[in-house]
């Protein structure tokens, strides 16, 4: 609800790297970067801004001042807005943003823009984990006896975020028998309810997953992986997660249950890949205003590209969202968002169906 | 365990830690002094400075300045009426009145005493509850918070007036309010006007402000007086006096700390409820309880324990499983992954004497906070005695930052002004204020609570949790015996106009029709919605139609009654002289407010505000241009200091200058 008025991180290291242009040096120098969040402060997108707020400077030439600023609301769309028209065009203002493309496919009065208008800089990995509870009638021994269960109750946040659909949509995918008890504010409030058996299944992502959910409930035997998502290459092959190896993929168990050479298909799973390979590649996104000076997001990109090489930076991120995550860049990020502005319309159609049938039976 | 709490004691006293919790105290003091600033925002900027260091000082810093700013937050609140954090709220409503009796000294005794022992306490039972607080943290699930939510404000609304009825009517439409925006399940926007500032509903903070700062500020420069109403030289009792109110009513005094750690200790409720919960139950205890809103010092000892001893409360969840008791405490828990700690079984056996350490941290802080609050106070309360119309301006500026602070857009200022004008219209006419905010924090949660209680558990929730049956008795005996006295009370007073609030009946029948037409217009635009998101609203629309109905009723008696008895006759409906004549500097002090927003558009806040404030002290306060220019010029390097570089506030982008 409230926006809170956040420091400057100035004074912190600042060094100039070395071997870039003069001209590349002149473009930051003496300026202010200002880096902002669309959520509120001490969230985990907060917390992952300010961590990137703390060590890019080294890696922009011309040692700018890096100040983190929050701007909530509106579901994250006041933020995007303010980008689209409100933002300096100068590059002095990034945007570090948790994005909700399920907010342009169901074309929701409150996001003004279309996410392809912006320039992009990159966009940070994150898996998904859906777990359960051991317990879960008559008992869950290994992923699979998940389908033996009927009538247990499956925990989300509201039925038209990106993390709901996706669970609803496997399950549905795999013939589960579940009901959704969605509506929950935070992946917090729904692991607690897990926790109480108020509901029995749900998702996290996967600093959740491995800072929250492992010591709390995976270690105590309450609860048991069941699957993440398969992330798509370029080639359109689907692959693990590397940052999940003990964890079976969507796939993998889909197989297991409907046999070796079963693939999904329809509309239903067609929707999953949309949405999978528009979050699964970013979850959060870094990106300019429109119309920004391309010198500007040639530096962004490339401060990015190399502020994840630094170790520094990367044992910090380590410790904070307790994995590695991965990086996509420019061009590769772009990706993702033409996945968003070129979906077929009978997938769009499908998705807001969908939603529509879920709300209204919620 | 005790072995622990001896290494504990040791981790925190060693350098730098201690130091740190010296600097995080003073910096804790600071931003809960200041109306705008607070423990959030204080956890938000500090802990990015806590990467680099060990985890006994990055606590003890965070901590120190996190339990505090519930202790320095009462000074605006006694002294100018603003709560300098919402966990003030509950403070303001006797705390203010015992400075306008002239007793802000006592109240600050009082105050700063209750805190201490508050956050004292709430520190130990932290410390030494962790281990065993599992089950009850685990048995209140979202039915068992519904009841909850429903019992706090059945307290607050039928015990803060003088009337049940108006207290539960306000109740409902703070539950109304905060329905404002998209709903949570669809995202369906409700009663927005077309106007897309409130599609992210009604911000908190200037809500709070405009109901409860504002009409005390109005009457402040309106009434041509100083905030005490009596002069310096016959206040009887001061800081001492407080200490001892605080020691003779150590029995309150326990029990609210108790109330302030249990909420704390449920995850959600969070902090800003703690201190009406605790006052609510102050008043229900009391046996005399008529001069609660009008200076009694029981009013101020039970929120100021509770709101620090909720702290404690806080971190036993977030410790004990990484469950976040508030917004606050969610930051903290980032400090812990920082720190690579993780919250859970590992803090209450392998680093218990980390855990033991926090508890240390909060029992030193509460303690230096309350000591060196109480060395300042002689200094701080002569405020109340200077001529009203020249604090007037500061306090303005405070108030106004405060409420810029919810989302730094020009839509802060209008709905603090709008609702500065329900709060205004609802004081005169004798309405209770509490109930309204507290219902309005209230709403999100039941709303949530109740459609997920009712898809998780169907309606079977209601009759087969105990809890939640215990919940249900509670509310019914404090309904029962909130009647009782209220007919009792009523027995002794004659029949005067006292349940038409005791001042002005007009003012409350207008007050009435606004709560009637506000319910009726909110089940009305509910009607077309699916499910999930009227039900609260119908829900909620209802009983409040009801209510509403029947204050307009017994208001409409009363007029009835004086005009049989001859006592109200043409103008003197509106009061007598002297009240018209305020109501009057009342609209034109709103009047100023609209300047300087009209100004802050024009040529920004931090030309216009100094400019407000030195236009108001010559042609509103007499003062010399002199003496306006010196107090602007100061309010002005203050402005930029605090808001600018201390928070880098963003200013609204003026028309003329950008």
């Amino acid at each position: 609800m409230t926006r809170l008025v956040v420091s400057t991180l100035a004074g912190l290291a600042l060094a100039a790297a070395a071997g870039s242009g003069i001209a590349e040096a002149q473009h930051y120098k003496g300026k202010t970067l200002t880096i902002l969040i669309n959520y509120p402060p001490g969230g985990p997108n907060d917390i992952e801004g300010r961590l990137i707020g703390r060590h890019i400077a080294k890696h922009i030439p011309g040692d700018p001042t890096i100040v983190v600023k929050n701007m909530a609301g509106g579901a994250g769309n006041i933020g995007i807005n303010f980008m689209g028209d409100s933002a300096p065009k100068d590059g002095t203002t990034m945007a570090f943003f948790t994005w909700n493309p399920l907010d342009q496919i169901l074309q929701s009065e409150g996001l003004r823009f279309k996410y392809e208008q912006f320039e992009w800089v990159a966009g940070v990995q994150q898996p998904v984990v859906v777990y359960a509870r051991r317990d879960t009638p008559p008992g869950l021994k290994e992923p699979r006896d998940i389908l033996k269960a009927s009538q247990f109750k499956a925990g989300a946040l509201a039925p038209a975020s990106h993390g709901t659909l996706r669970m609803t949509m496997s399950l549905d995918l795999l013939g589960v028998n579940y009901r959704l008890v969605a509506g929950y504010k935070g992946l917090k409030e729904v692991e607690t309810a897990v926790q109480q058996n108020e509901v029995q299944l749900s998702n996290s992502s996967l600093p959740g997953w491995r800072a929250s959910i492992d010591p709390t409930m995976l270690k105590t035997g309450i609860v048991m992986p069941l699957y993440h998502f398969d992330s798509q290459t370029a080639d359109s092959r689907f692959v693990p997660s590397p940052a999940l190896p003990e964890v079976k993929t969507f796939l993998q168990l889909y197989k297991e249950v409907k046999g070796a050479d079963a693939m999904p298909s329809g509309p239903t799973w067609d929707a999953l890949i949309l949405i999978n390979s528009m979050i699964d590649s970013m979850f959060r996104v870094a990106f300019l205003p429109p119309g920004v000076n391309k010198e500007s997001l040639a530096i962004l990109r490339t401060a990015f590209t190399n502020v994840w090489k630094d170790e520094a930076f990367m044992a910090d991120y380590e410790k904070t969202v307790r994995t590695r995550a991965g990086l996509v860049v420019g061009p590769e990020a772009e990706r993702a968002v033409k996945a968003l502005a070129e979906a077929k319309p009978s997938t769009v159609a499908f998705i807001r169906d969908y939603v529509a049938k879920m709300e209204r039976q919620n | 365990m005790l072995d622990a709490a001896l290494q504990g004691l040791w981790l925190a006293v060693q350098w730098p830690a201690i130091g740190y919790l010296a600097l995080g105290i003073l910096i804790g003091m600071y931003f809960g002094a200041v109306p705008g600033l607070s423990g959030l925002s204080g956890m938000a900027i500090l802990l990015p400075f806590t990467f680099g260091m060990d985890p006994v000082s990055a606590f003890a810093f965070l901590l120190g300045m996190y339990a505090v700013t519930t202790t320095s937050d009462s000074i605006t609140a006694i002294l100018i009426g603003v709560p300098g954090t919402a966990a003030a709220q509950a403070t303001v409503v006797d705390g203010y009145p015992m400075a306008k009796k002239g007793e802000a000294s006592r109240a600050f005794g009082a105050a700063f005493t209750c805190s201490a022992i508050g956050g004292v306490i709430g520190g130990i039972v932290m410390g030494f509850s962790i281990p065993i607080v599992q089950p009850i943290v685990l048995a209140f699930a979202k039915p068992e918070f519904f009841m909850l939510a429903v019992l706090g404000l059945t307290m607050v609304g039928a015990l803060s007036g003088g009337s049940i009825l108006k207290g539960l009517a306000v109740a409902t439409i703070g539950l109304l309010i905060a329905n404002v925006g998209y709903a949570q399940q669809v995202a369906i926007p409700r009663y927005w006007l077309g106007i897309p500032y409130l599609l992210d509903g009604l911000p908190l903070v200037p809500v709070v402000l405009g109901i409860f700062a504002l009409p005390e500020l109005v009457s402040l420069a309106a009434g041509k007086r100083s905030i005490s109403d009596i002069p310096r030289e016959s206040v009887a009792g001061g800081l001492m006096r407080g200490m001892r109110d605080a020691i003779d009513h150590w029995w309150l005094l326990l029990r609210s700390s108790f109330i302030g750690i249990y909420i704390g200790i449920l995850p959600a409720l969070g902090s800003t409820i703690a201190d009406w919960v605790a006052y609510g139950h102050a008043v229900q205890s009391a046996k005399d309880k008529s001069q609660f809103g009008k200076g009694d010092v029981r009013g101020v000892i039970a929120p100021e324990a509770a709101n620090n001893s909720v702290k404690g409360g806080e971190l036993v969840p977030t410790v004990a499983f990484g469950i976040p008791g508030s917004a606050p405490m969610a930051i903290l828990l980032g400090a812990f992954l920082i720190q690579g700690l993780t919250p859970g079984p590992e803090m209450l056996t392998l680093k218990l004497d980390l855990t033991f350490s926090m508890m240390w941290s909060l029992i030193f802080a509460n303690i230096v906070a309350a000591v060196l609050l109480m060395m300042w106070a002689n200094q701080l309360q002569k405020i109340i005695f200077i001529r009203g119309e020249l604090v007037v301006p500061a306090i303005a500026m405070f108030v106004l930052m405060g409420a810029w602070s919810g989302n730094a857009q020009l839509g802060d200022w209008i709905v603090l002004i709008v609702f500065g004008a329900i709060g205004v219209l609802m004081k005169q006419s004798g309405w209770p204020r509490a109930p309204i905010v507290l219902g309005f924090i209230l709403g999100d949660i039941m709303e949530n609570s109740l459609h997920l209680s009712l898809r998780a558990y169907g309606w079977a929730w209601l009759w087969e949790r105990w809890i939640v049956v215990v919940l249900m008795i509670l509310i019914v005996v404090t309904v029962y015996f909130a009647i009782r006295q209220q007919v009792r009370d009523r027995r002794k007073a004659t029949a005067s106009a006292s349940d038409a609030g005791g001042s002005v009946p007009v003012l409350s029948i207008a007050m009435s029709v606004l709560v009637l037409v506000a319910s009726v217009y909110s089940i009305v635009g509910a009607l077309g919605w699916p499910d999930a998101v009227r039900r609260f609203p119908i829900l909620v629309g209802v009983p409040a139609v009801l209510l509403a109905l029947a204050v307009l009723f017994r208001d409409i008696q009363a007029i009835r009654a004086q005009a049989v008895a001859g006592t109200v006759r043409g103008p003197a409906w509106l009061g007598d002289a002297d009240f018209r004549a305020e109501l009057r500097r009342s609209v034109y002090f709103f009047g100023w407010l609209g300047f300087a927003l009209v100004l802050s558009v024009l040529v920004g806040q931090l030309i216009a505000i100094p400019v407000f404030i030195a236009l108001f002290l010559v042609l509103w306060g007499r003062t010399s241009w002199l003496f306006a220019v010196i107090y602007a010029l100061l309010c002005a390097v203050f402005l930029w200091i605090v808001f600018d570089q201390v928070v880098s506030t963003n200013w609204y982008r003026s028309i003329l200058l950008g």
